[in-house]
């Protein structure tokens, strides 16, 4: 006969465990009792549990095709590179991925993707913590640009943009998840180089969606509540640096950039974002010895975090890199045949609920979309 | 741990303060390692805890807080450090291995320890002894998580509720 295990104060259980676990331990937590069920489904709960998940990179990994448009698996995971082991958590699994038909997480923003499946032809909002999902078909054929919550209305909004690459037709449009408006025209106003932040994600931060726009040099701002475009003056850097992209580290604007001799990554912050200050806050060598990226064709670098910690990947050999600031390789990850390489989008785990997801019966539905057949 | 009172805690050297526990045991600490303690920093950069006087802590007893200062002595330089640049792959490493074993205890005195992280809002032991919890039970049916943490045995109708949800979200079981 063992002993009673002792017992913790409830309020304790779901504000000190509860509130800590990653999403699948919690969901599987709250069949063990109504109490558990009742607190941890409260709306404050279930936004402090989003705001305390780690936001994590996102990482893709497609099957290497045995014959010709064979069809193989494939693979989104978040990469958790805190601890010394990686740990990847499954965010989507495609069973029947055929390579006529990629995938590309376009957008992702308080737990929510915005995935494009077969190309521009079908778009879905979904959520991986919940497994629900939601098809957005007045996207199709379109240009998606980024995706953001409009506090007001509580919906979440998508910018986009439809019309030729090159001359005076491209017009950008918002439309809000949910809803049955139609999309509403923000104007053509700096459209034509929105075509050049095409594959580069926008970043979300005080209201306004941000991209480096590399031909101008230059940051391009759209601001979500005056749906207006601007500029932002974006560091004055020289030639030799490359695969620039503006990254977010614990609320301040940066860019992460690789040097084009491929052995260094530079890190530059927004000091001050009202007067568009910006500094170099680490340049971080390569342990060249072991990556080397040199005569890569394909090829990134990310900064992760403020501790300057960066994820370096190079299709030779389909390679990933975990280096520390001082260059220090800390993990290198290898995957035999499969293609991986990083969507530079970070998922940040949700189980707050969005009207738009609700069925009127309250079900989930009982067909799952392509990119949870494989979970 | 428990040191004796010392009356000179400003040698020049780090500054102490002393904690009492519940059963009036006295700890004398680094001001940096108590100070991880969102509860009791505040006193501490008031002056108070120096000297004779001491911070009495009457949730927490000597046992359990003998504990919680291992916890905080270990943590405090990688903290002072702002845990970031300075840090290299080995202290990382180290640090997690205390940790792993830091937690190695019986259950009484992990649930000791968490009211005590609580009531001294020491975040990364919060984490630390949450994190213990979530291994307890990873990989547990819900029942099985019922028995780990000492609930009784549902009632059918609770057992039914469990069913249901068991089967709403069959993946998060699998």
């Amino acid at each position: 006969m063992v002993a009673p295990a002792p017992v913790l104060p409830e309020e304790l259980v779901v504000w000190e465990i509860l509130f800590r676990l990653p999403a699948k331990v919690l969901l599987r937590c709250l069949a063990v009792c109504r109490s558990w069920r009742r607190l941890t489904s409260a709306a404050d709960f279930l936004l402090a549990h989003h705001r305390r998940q780690p936001s994590l990179p996102l990482v893709s990994f497609i099957g290497r095709p045995t014959r010709r448009f064979g069809v193989v698996e494939a693979a989104v995971d978040a990469f958790d590179l805190r601890r010394s082991a990686v740990e990847r958590r499954p965010v989507l699994r495609f069973t029947k991925h055929s390579d006529r038909y990629p995938y590309t997480v376009l957008a992702s923003c308080d737990g929510l993707l915005l995935l494009a499946i077969c190309g521009d032809r079908f778009h879905y909002i979904c959520n991986p913590t919940t497994r629900q999902s939601i098809t957005l078909s007045s996207l199709n054929f379109s240009n998606v640009l980024g995706m953001y919550p409009h506090r007001s209305s509580g919906k979440y909004r998508i910018l986009y943009w439809k019309g030729r690459q090159f001359g005076g037709s491209t017009r950008c449009y918002v439309i809000s998840v949910g809803s049955s408006t139609a999309p509403r025209d923000v104007g053509s106003y700096l459209a034509s180089g929105l075509c050049f932040v095409r594959n580069c994600p926008s970043v979300l931060l005080h209201g306004c969606l941000h991209w480096l726009h590399r031909e101008e040099g230059k940051v391009l701002v759209f601001d979500t509540v005056g749906e207006s475009f601007r500029w932002m003056t974006a560091p004055i850097y020289d030639d030799i640096w490359e695969d620039s992209h503006l990254v977010q580290i614990d609320g301040t604007l940066g860019i992460s950039q690789i040097s084009t001799r491929r052995t260094a990554m530079k890190l530059w912050l927004l000091q001050n974002y009202e007067a568009e200050v910006w500094f170099v806050k680490y340049q971080i060598e390569f342990p060249v010895a072991e990556i080397s990226i040199a005569n890569s064709s394909h090829f990134h670098g990310m900064v992760l975090s403020a501790n300057g910690d960066v994820l370096v990947y190079c299709d030779q050999n389909s390679n990933l890199f975990h280096c520390d600031c001082t260059g220090k390789l800390l993990q290198k990850c290898q995957w035999d045949d499969v293609f991986s390489w990083p969507t530079r989008q970070w998922f940040k785990e949700s189980f707050v609920q969005h009207a738009s997801f609700q069925r009127k019966d309250g079900r989930l539905p009982v067909r799952k979309p392509c990119f949870f057949q494989g979970l | 741990m428990a040191a004796p009172e010392s009356g000179d805690g400003n040698n020049g050297a780090a500054r102490m303060v002393t904690l009492i526990s519940s059963d009036n045991t006295r700890f004398e600490v680094e001001a940096a390692a108590a100070s991880l303690s969102q509860t009791l920093q505040l006193t501490i950069l008031d002056g108070g805890g120096g000297g004779g006087d001491g911070i009495p802590l009457p949730n927490v007893d000597s046992a359990t807080l003998s504990k919680v200062l291992e916890y905080c002595i270990k943590h405090a330089p990688a903290a002072a450090n702002g845990g970031a640049p300075n840090a290299t792959a080995v202290d990382r490493a180290e640090l997690e291995r205390f940790d792993n074993e830091f937690v190695n205890i019986d259950q009484s005195v992990l649930y000791s320890l968490i009211m005590a992280a609580h009531n001294l809002e020491i975040e990364g032991l919060q984490s630390l002894v949450a994190k213990k919890v979530a291994d307890m039970i990873k990989g547990k049916s819900p029942m099985e998580i019922r028995r780990t943490l000492g609930f009784p045995d549902p009632t059918p109708e609770e057992q039914a509720e469990m069913n249901a949800h068991m089967l709403e979200y069959g993946w998060a079981y699998e």
